[in-house]
């Protein structure tokens, strides 16, 4: 791996700076677009930088293929540094199911291993990609993985943070858009909601499942 | 004779009886059984013949550790306590119950392995154990009171440092239903009224030696860090319940629940549980909160911290404070246990105002620990519960209390939810007042034969979790499929095997699961989908097997097997892999007994022989397949109409399961048709004299 070294006095270069920038996101559990890197001033020196000096400023450039190009070099020379797009967003468990390559294509992102497992970076792409994809996507890949629901309290937990009102509307939307119908509820005795993905279970599995994960765990400790 | 480590080279001996005390070898007679269930088995077996009663001076109560115990190895703390059991209908037969805290490193410390109690004191005493300085002390001042008061009492004349056993007014009463407990809230659960039959409050220790590591210094420290690297959270389960940065998986049902921004609310400075990222080995402490994976989110503005026993980092006991019930029930406002010990107030109601992650429900946890480890009461798994919610809605305690005692119970307190409702439930039953208190202390089959009440009644009822022997099933078929069925049919109380649920709960998906089982038991059959049965295969027997090898070397060496086996860990480098090789590797490395993990199993396979031997000379009878391994109704039974190995069914296969005994019997080497060790079973694990006396009474088949 290079580029985690101590470079006080060495010009930094702007892969010095991409590499640190991804970690420092990423250890905020938080993803950067390759948009932001490519944004990043060309050079600079750490020590005694002067922001006026010739150079400094230029941008590595937009989305041309030269940028790609620094981008693919940049991954390439540090073994922690990861892309990821929302059209790359399948779990390696459910590797293979194309029904769940449905998650909306965009601008890749990238991270760092060092602070993020690639589960977690696919989630926060989810999260990108908005609330009904976020919603959708993490059932689907609950539903796949563990043959199980999963409840709406736990989109109330970071990273999700969605609100009651946010939640309840974004159910609500997602029950009257194309491309969620697989997406079904199902409710314990108490009251509880179960999100799953018709895709993974039926309706009788789900609802035992619910009652089991919300009642009968509890009571059989 | 040959030095070992691990070991303290003593077992203590008392006959309250005749006030004598004496000591005696343990690796001359106990080595072959490590310690824990193995030592408390075998003087069962040498000591006390089938047709003693519980309560008679003959039996023996044990309280063993074992090897480990004190040794700092992690998850060690655990004392196994083996006699007669007082709530196994009809007979009583062997069984154990086991409790956590200090207990088992001071008894090592003190230099002995075990004290077994024996006969009965002419008047109420208790023991104190000052290293070789071994008393027997009356016990006028204590007896009567609480097990708080009396674990302050003697702790003020031991020193803080002592550790106390105790058992409260309802083990002194001769309540079946009764626990003994030490460090506050660390209880072994059945066995306090045994205590109470012999006149003994409670056992002191303080012990001022050390445990000698066999193995290398470097060596041990070694093995200790790999231990950690690989335990989980609470119940080793090993992923986090919600996403976290480090991690590739999450699951809800896992009690591995910390994260960043989840606080120790009623800590003296908040304490922040972070991520807890497993690499850090100094943060497994603040992996899981069990009251708040129980009580839910609102037990976190609660929690002062976690506690837990002797050298475990998994501080499963948490600590809370609720100012409330000071004001309100006049109780303390700080309280702590786990699991049904944490649920055992709030478990009594069907309905609480705001649910079991309500204040209230909250409030009644408070009420029912404050109470029950104070009186000494035990709740069998809950089944104290669940059968006060059944007699109570099914009119059956109506009508059998006569109308003034019926009325003397505030009813309308109890439909509501109100945790007042425990201050007159629970002080009556540590005292054996009226008809109510004094059959729910029986415990459930002796209840049920009280009042008329079928045990097919309640065997047919899946809510009530009745299994059989007046015990109630745990973790049986309805979570974990045949495996769990066939660990539920062996014990004589209620299983207390974690081994399987541990790995089935353990938070990994369903397919890695299966790749580690395959690893483990030889086919990824061994493991199902919840509530997506398939049919028997024989790596589920072998599942099964390996479940209660793991949970007999756990209580004989001893280590928690409720935070083990260690066969999945967090770590993604490992493939999530564990290593049930590390019970053998923590043994050989502190006793200097060479034994791999084949070697130790045999050993495990030795103490459950000796079990089963037990319950089959105390029944009089080899048939355990008919007359023992019964199967409750509820088992078979279709809510969904669906038939058996569908979807979203738990219900088993009445053929299926014939198949699963046959299979485990085979796999065990025991006769399929009357389901009892053979005698070349027997004489293969060392057992041949056991095996020998019970052929000569036609109870071991050729």
């Amino acid at each position: 791996m290079t580029g985690r070294g101590d470079k006080t006095g060495e010009r930094e270069t702007w892969a010095d700076r991409a590499a640190a920038l991804i970690r420092e996101r990423s250890a905020a559990a938080e993803l950067i677009s390759g948009a932001e890197l490519r944004a990043l001033p060309a050079a600079e020196n750490l020590a005694g930088h002067d922001a006026t000096e010739a150079g400094d400023t230029r941008e590595i450039g937009d989305n041309g293929e030269a940028g790609a190009a620094l981008l693919a070099r940049l991954l390439e020379a540090n073994d922690d540094l990861r892309e990821i797009s929302g059209a790359d967003s399948c779990s390696q468990i459910t590797e293979g199911d194309s029904s769940l390559k449905n998650t909306a294509a965009g601008p890749p992102y990238y991270y760092s291993s060092l602070y993020l497992t690639e589960a977690y970076a696919r989630l926060l792409v989810h999260k990108r990609a908005g609330p009904l994809q976020l919603i959708a996507a993490t059932v689907r890949e609950f539903s796949g993985a563990y043959r199980r629901p999963l409840a709406v309290d736990m989109f109330m937990q970071p990273p999700f943070l969605f609100t009651e009102e946010g939640m309840r509307t974004s159910l609500d939307r997602m029950a009257q858009t194309a491309g969620f119908e697989d997406i079904a509820a199902t409710s314990a005795a108490t009251g509880a909601t179960y999100l799953y993905s018709k895709r993974f279970l039926d309706e009788g599995h789900a609802a035992m499942l619910a009652e089991w994960l919300d009642v009968g765990q509890a009571a059989n400790p | 004779m040959r030095v070992y480590g691990g070991w303290a080279g003593k077992v203590l001996r008392v006959d309250l009886t005749a006030g004598r005390i004496w000591t005696e070898d343990t690796i001359a007679r106990y080595k072959d059984y490590l310690g824990g269930t193995g030592i408390g088995y075998k003087v069962m077996w040498d000591e006390v013949p089938a047709g003693t009663m519980p309560y008679d001076p003959e039996n023996r109560i044990i309280f063993a550790v074992g090897p480990l115990a004190g040794t700092g190895a992690p998850c060690s703390g655990r004392t196994a306590v083996t006699t007669l059991w007082p709530l196994c209908w009809p007979i009583p037969l062997v069984a154990s119950g086991h409790m956590g805290g200090q207990f088992a490193a001071k008894l090592k410390y003190a230099g002995y392995d075990a004290v077994v109690i024996q006969g009965k004191a002419a008047r109420p005493v208790w023991l104190m154990i000052v290293d070789q300085k071994v008393e027997i002390h009356a016990a006028r001042r204590i007896w009567g009171q609480g097990i708080r008061a009396a674990t302050a009492a003697i702790a003020e004349i031991m020193g803080p440092d002592a550790v106390v056993a105790a058992i409260g007014p309802a083990g002194e009463n001769l309540v079946p239903m009764s626990v003994v407990i030490n460090d506050r809230s660390h209880s072994a659960g059945g066995v306090g009224s045994v205590l109470g039959s012999k006149n003994l409050k409670a056992i002191g220790i303080r012990g001022t030696g050390s445990i000698r590591i066999a193995g290398k210094k470097e060596d041990w420290e070694r093995l200790i860090k790999y231990h950690l690297a690989i335990i989980g959270g609470n119940n080793q389960h090993v992923v986090p319940n919600s996403p976290q940065p480090w991690a590739e998986h999450y699951d809800p049902a896992s009690r591995w629940n910390a994260s960043r921004g989840r606080r120790w609310g009623a800590a003296a400075h908040r304490v922040d549980t972070g991520s807890c990222d497993p690499r850090d080995m100094n943060r497994i402490a603040y992996r899981s909160n069990v009251a708040a994976f129980f009580l839910g989110d609102n037990a976190w503005n609660h929690t002062v911290r976690g506690n837990g026993c002797t050298s475990c980092p998994i501080r499963c006991h948490t600590i809370l404070k609720v100012p409330s019930v000071a004001a309100k029930y006049g109780i303390p406002k700080v309280g702590q246990n786990t699991c049904v010990g944490l649920l055992f107030g709030a478990t009594f109601f069907k309905k609480l105002p705001d649910g079991l992650k309500g204040k209230t429900s909250l409030e009644a946890c408070m009420v029912g620990m404050h109470l029950a480890d104070d009186l000494g009461i035990w709740s069998n798994y809950g089944q104290l519960q669940r059968d006060f919610k059944k007699l109570y809605y099914d009119g059956i305690i109506k009508k059998n209390l006569d109308g003034r005692e019926f009325q003397s119970y505030s009813w309308k307190k109890y439909e509501e939810g109100d945790p007042a409702f425990l201050f007159e439930l629970l002080p009556r039953i540590a005292r054996k007042e009226g008809e109510l208190a004094t059959a729910l202390g029986l415990g459930t089959g002796y209840l049920l034969a009280r009042w008329g009440i079928s045990e097919e009644e309640w065997e047919k009822d899946k809510e009530v979790a009745y299994w059989k022997l007046g015990h109630p099933k745990h973790h049986a078929s309805e979570e974990t499929g045949q495996c769990g069925l066939l660990i539920n049919l062996i014990y004589n109380r209620d299983a207390q095997c974690h081994s399987h649920s541990n790995f089935l709960r353990n938070g990994l998906p369903l397919p890695l699961q299966k790749k580690l089982a395959a690893e483990l038991w030889g086919a990824p059959e061994a493991v199902d989908a919840l509530g997506d049965y398939r049919p028997m295969h024989p790596a589920k027997a072998r599942m099964a097997i390996w479940s209660l090898l793991r949970k007999e070397l756990h209580d004989s060496l001893p280590l928690c097997n409720w935070m083990g086996p260690w066969v999945a860990s967090p770590l993604r480098e490992r493939g999530y892999r564990g290593d049930d090789s590390l019970e053998s590797m923590l043994y050989t490395l502190a006793t200097g007994d060479n034994k791999d993990r084949k070697g130790l199993d045999d050993a495990g396979m030795r103490i459950f022989l000796l079990h089963r031997a037990l319950t089959i000379r105390g029944m009089g009878t080899k048939e355990m397949r008919t007359r023992h391994d019964r199967i409750p109704a509820w088992v078979y039974e279709d809510q969904t109409g669906k038939g058996t190995f569908t979807k979203g069914t738990t219900c088993m296969d009445r053929d299926d399961v014939r198949t699963a005994l046959d299979m485990f019997y085979d796999e065990l080497g025991w006769d399929k048709a009357t389901g009892a060790p053979t005698r070349s079973t027997y004489r293969r694990f060392g057992l041949d004299s056991v095996g020998a006396v019970l052929a000569g009474q036609d109870l071991a088949p050729r």
